[in-house]
C-alpha cells in the first residue's frame, strides 16, 4: 500500500530520469542518471509491469554508463541527419514528416502548451519537441499532482492527472512509438535499444494508470 | 527455456502427489516471496496454488523480479489435484509445454488495475496494482487501412471503434474474451497467455503424457471449472466463443480421442457468445461426417473417449491464421477413400469467394482490400484477370461491400470449408482485355468496365463512351 502522492513522486522521477537519459551521454550525467536509478529503484518501481524493461536498462547501464562509445553512438542516432541510423527524438520530424511549415506548427503549438502550463524552455539544451523536453515537462506536471495529493486536494490532482492524460495523448504518446520502431529497425547499441524499450513500456503503462486511476475516481465513464 | 513447476504446500491438498520436477514449497500462496530461491534463471513458471489465496499483486511483483513476464505463468487450481491426483502428470506436462511455448508480451498487452471504483479521499492510498492481459493490434500488420473492421464487428463490448483508416482499441473497455484474436484475417491481434504455438504444444503433451486416449475440452478461463470426466483434460482459452469449428478438428489430428468446446453453465455466457459455440461445435461435427468420421468425436461437453484417429503427418500450424485450410485437408486425408469434405456455417474460419463474370467489372477493388491477397489480380498483355486462393480466404467477407457492382450481385462470400476448392490452388474467377490508350499506350480499363459505363450512358452518349474507350484517365482532355 502506498499513497497516491508517493505514486505521483515517483512518476515524476522517472520521467526526469528518462528525458535526462534522451540527452548526450556525458560522462558526469550518465553517472549521475546511474545513482538516480538506484535510488528510484527504492521507490518501488518492482510493482509496475514496466519494471522487467526497467531492470534490463539498469543492468545495461550498469555496463556500459562509462563507454566511450555511448557518445558517438548517441550522435549516430539522434544528432547525425547524415547517417543511415538516424532516429531524431524529435516530434516534429515524425509528426510533420520534412514539411517546414507542419514543423513550425508543431513546436509552436507545444510552446503555447507550455506557455498555459506556466512553463518556460530556459536552456537551449533541447528544443520544444524533443523527447527529452516533453519528459521533463511530464516530470513537472507529476510533481504538480504530487503536491495536490500532499495537500489533500483530490480535484486539483485529478485535474493534473487530465492534464497528463492530454499531454500524454497529444504528444509522447502519438510519436514516441514511432520513434522506438526506427531505433528497433536501426544498428543501435544494447543501452539505446533497452532505454527506448525501457521509455515505451513506461509511457504505456502511464497512459493506462492515469486513465485507471481517473476511471475509478469516477472522472471518466 | 527452463520451465520451473512449484507446488504449495498445505494441508488441503495433501496428500500432494510427488512427482519428478515439481518442488513443493510451504506456504506458497499466502506468501508469493517464498517463489524467490526456486525461479532464479528460470524462463516460465508453474504454480499449483489455490487461486483465492494469492495476492496477485505480490506474486507478479516477484515474477517480474525473476525477469519472467507474469502473463505467461501457467496456474493450476489444487483442488483440481486433490480430487483425482493420478491426473496430475497430464496436467503439468500440458501446462509446462504451454507456458514454454509463449512469447514474452509486449507492454501494450496488460492494463493495470487498481481495485475498482473509490471515493475521492480513498485515493489517498492505492493498494498495489495487479495486472491483467488485453489484446494488442500489432498495426504493422493490421489492414485497417483497406477497410478491413473485423474486430469492430465481432467485439461483444465494443471495445474496438474506427477512426479514419485506423482501428482504435480501449483496453479497459475490454473483456479479453479472445473473439477479435481468431476473427483478424492476418493474425495482427495477439494475447500474451494464449498463441497457436501453446495451444499446440499442451495439447501434444497431453496426449503423449497419457497412457489411454483423452479428451481435450476448450473451455472459458472465467467459467466455473467443471469436475472433468475421467480422462479429459481441459484446455483453458480466453473464452469458448473464440473457438472456430477447426480448432476441435486439430485437436483430434493431434492424437485426442475426442475434443470439446464447453459453453459456460448456468446463465450461459456473459458475453453473448453460446451460439458461437453451438455453431462451432455443430460445424464440426459436419465436418466430421462429410469426412466419414464419427461426428460425435467433437461435443459440448466431456463425452465418451474414442481410439484417436489415424496419424496424418505432421501439421504445421494448425491454430495459427492459415490453420483452418491445413486442418481441412488433413481431416478429409484421415479416411483414404474419402472425397471432398464440405461444411458451411459462421463459425467456418474459411471462405470461398464466388463472381459472377456477368456483372462484375474486373474494376479489381475486391483484390485491394483483401486483407490476406486470397482476390490478386494480374494485368498483362491488354488482359486485366482476377484470381482466387480458397486455402488463405478467411471468409472476413471485406470485398462484398467495397464491390461497386455489389447491388447486382457481382461477388459472394460463402463461409465454407470446402477441400475441393481448397486443392484447386489459385484460380481465375473472371478476366477481361483492357483497350490501350491510344495516346500514351498504358490500359485504360477493362472492358466489362467500359460497357457497364456504356450501358449505363445509353446510346445517346455513344460519343463520350467512344472518347473513353481511346484514353485513359491521365490523357483525357490533352489535347
Amino acid at each position: 500500500m502506498s499513497s497516491a502522492g508517493d505514486v505521483a513522486r515517483l512518476r515524476q522521477g522517472l520521467y526526469r530520469f528518462f528525458g535526462g537519459t534522451m540527452l548526450p551521454p556525458e560522462p558526469v550525467r550518465m553517472e549521475a542518471l546511474l545513482a538516480a536509478g538506484r535510488y528510484l529503484e527504492t521507490m518501488g518501481i518492482a510493482d509496475y509491469s514496466f519494471s522487467r524493461q526497467w531492470a534490463s536498462l539498469m543492468h545495461v547501464m550498469d555496463v556500459t554508463a562509462t563507454a566511450d562509445s555511448l557518445a558517438a553512438e548517441y550522435v549516430k542516432l539522434f544528432a547525425s541527419s547524415t547517417d543511415a541510423a538516424f532516429c531524431p527524438p524529435c516530434e516534429s520530424y515524425y509528426v510533420a514528416a520534412g514539411d517546414g511549415a507542419a514543423t513550425a506548427e508543431v513546436v509552436t503549438e507545444l510552446q503555447g502548451e507550455y506557455h498555459r502550463l506556466g512553463l518556460v524552455l530556459t536552456t537551449a539544451t533541447a528544443p520544444a519537441d524533443h523527447a527529452a523536453t516533453q519528459l521533463e515537462v511530464m516530470s513537472m506536471l507529476c510533481a504538480r499532482e504530487a503536491s495536490a495529493w500532499q495537500t489533500g486536494d483530490v480535484a486539483a490532482a485529478l485535474a493534473m492527472l487530465a492534464t497528463e492524460s492530454h499531454f500524454l495523448r497529444r504528444h509522447l504518446g502519438k510519436w514516441f512509438p514511432k520513434l522506438r520502431s526506427r531505433v528497433r529497425a536501426s544498428t543501435a547499441g544494447p543501452l539505446y535499444r533497452s532505454l527506448i524499450d525501457s521509455i515505451h513500456a513506461f509511457l504505456i503503462h502511464d497512459r493506462d494508470l492515469i486513465h485507471g486511476l481517473r476511471r475509478d475516481a469516477g472522472v471518466l465513464v | 527455456m527452463r520451465v520451473v513447476t512449484l507446488a504449495c504446500r498445505d494441508e488441503r491438498t495433501s496428500p500432494v502427489p510427488a512427482l519428478e520436477g515439481v518442488t513443493h514449497v510451504p506456504d506458497l500462496c499466502a506468501d508469493p516471496s517464498v517463489i524467490d530461491p526456486h525461479v532464479a534463471g528460470a524462463d516460465r513458471l508453474v504454480l499449483v496454488v489455490h487461486p483465492e489465496d494469492v495476492t496477485l499483486a505480490t506474486l507478479q511483483r516477484h515474477v517480474r523480479a525473476a525477469g519472467i513476464d507474469p502473463m505467461t505463468v501457467q496456474y493450476v487450481p489444487a483442488e483440481s489435484i486433490a480430487q483425482d491426483a493420478t491426473r496430475m502428470p497430464v496436467i503439468l506436462a500440458g501446462v509446462m509445454a504451454r507456458a514454454a511455448a509463449l512469447a514474452d508480451g509486449e507492454p501494450e498487452h496488460v492494463r493495470p488495475v487498481f481495485g475498482g471504483t473509490r471515493s475521492r479521499r480513498e485515493f489517498l492510498t492505492m493498494p498495489r496494482p495487479h495486472y491483467e492481459p488485453v489484446p494488442h493490434i500489432d498495426e504493422s500488420i493490421c489492414v485497417s487501412g483497406n477497410g478491413c473492421a473485423s474486430c469492430v464487428a465481432v467485439c461483444p463490448r465494443n471495445a474496438y471503434a474506427r477512426s479514419g483508416p485506423r482501428v482504435l482499441f480501449d483496453k479497459y473497455a475490454c473483456v479479453s474474451c479472445g473473439r477479435c484474436i481468431t476473427e483478424c484475417p492476418t493474425g495482427a491481434i495477439t494475447e500474451p497467455t494464449t498463441n497457436a504455438q501453446a495451444l499446440r504444444a499442451q495439447i501434444q503433451a497431453m496426449v503423449e503424457a497419457a497412457e489411454t486416449p483423452i479428451g481435450v475440452a476448450f473451455v472459458c478461463r472465467r467459467r466455473r471449472r467443471f469436475v472433468v470426466d475421467s480422462g479429459w483434460y481441459e484446455l483453458e482459452v480466453p473464452c469458448a466463443g473464440m473457438v472456430p469449428a477447426t480448432w476441435p478438428l486439430a485437436t483430434l489430428l493431434l492424437g485426442a480421442g475426442s475434443a470439446a468446446i464447453v459453453p459456460c453453465t448456468g446463465v450461459g455466457c456473459h458475453l453473448g457468445q453460446d451460439s458461437r459455440v453451438d455453431g462451432a461445435v455443430a460445424g464440426a461435427q459436419v465436418v466430421l461426417t462429410s469426412a466419414g468420421i464419427d461426428r460425435e468425436r467433437v461435443t459440448d461437453g466431456p463425452g465418451r473417449i474414442l481410439e484417436p484417429i489415424a496419424p496424418v503427418g505432421d501439421l504445421d500450424d494448425p491454430f495459427g491464421t492459415h490453420g483452418p485450410a491445413e486442418v481441412a485437408l488433413a481431416v478429409r486425408d484421415a479416411v483414404p477413400s474419402n472425397g471432398p469434405v464440405v461444411a458451411h456455417g459462421p463459425a467456418m474460419p474459411l471462405g470461398v469467394v464466388t463472381i459472377d463474370p456477368d456483372t462484375c467489372t474486373v474494376c479489381v477493388t475486391c483484390t485491394e482490400v483483401c486483407p490476406t491477397g486470397a482476390l490478386a489480380s494480374e494485368t498483362s498483355d491488354g488482359h486485366v484477370a482476377v484470381s482466387f486462393d480458397a486455402s488463405t480466404c478467411t471468409g472476413c467477407g471485406q470485398c462484398v461491400p467495397a464491390c461497386p457492382e455489389r447491388a447486382r450481385g457481382a461477388i459472394h462470400v460463402d463461409r465454407r470449408l470446402d477441400t475441393a476448392a481448397l486443392s484447386a490452388g489459385r484460380r481465375t474467377l473472371v478476366h477481361s482485355a483492357t483497350p490501350l490508350c491510344e495516346s500514351c499506350g498504358r490500359p485504360i480499363a477493362s472492358a466489362a468496365m467500359l460497357d457497364r459505363i456504356g450501358s449505363l450512358l445509353g446510346a445517346e452518349h455513344a460519343g463520350t463512351l467512344s472518347y473513353l474507350a481511346r484514353r485513359c484517365l491521365d490523357c483525357r482532355g490533352t489535347g
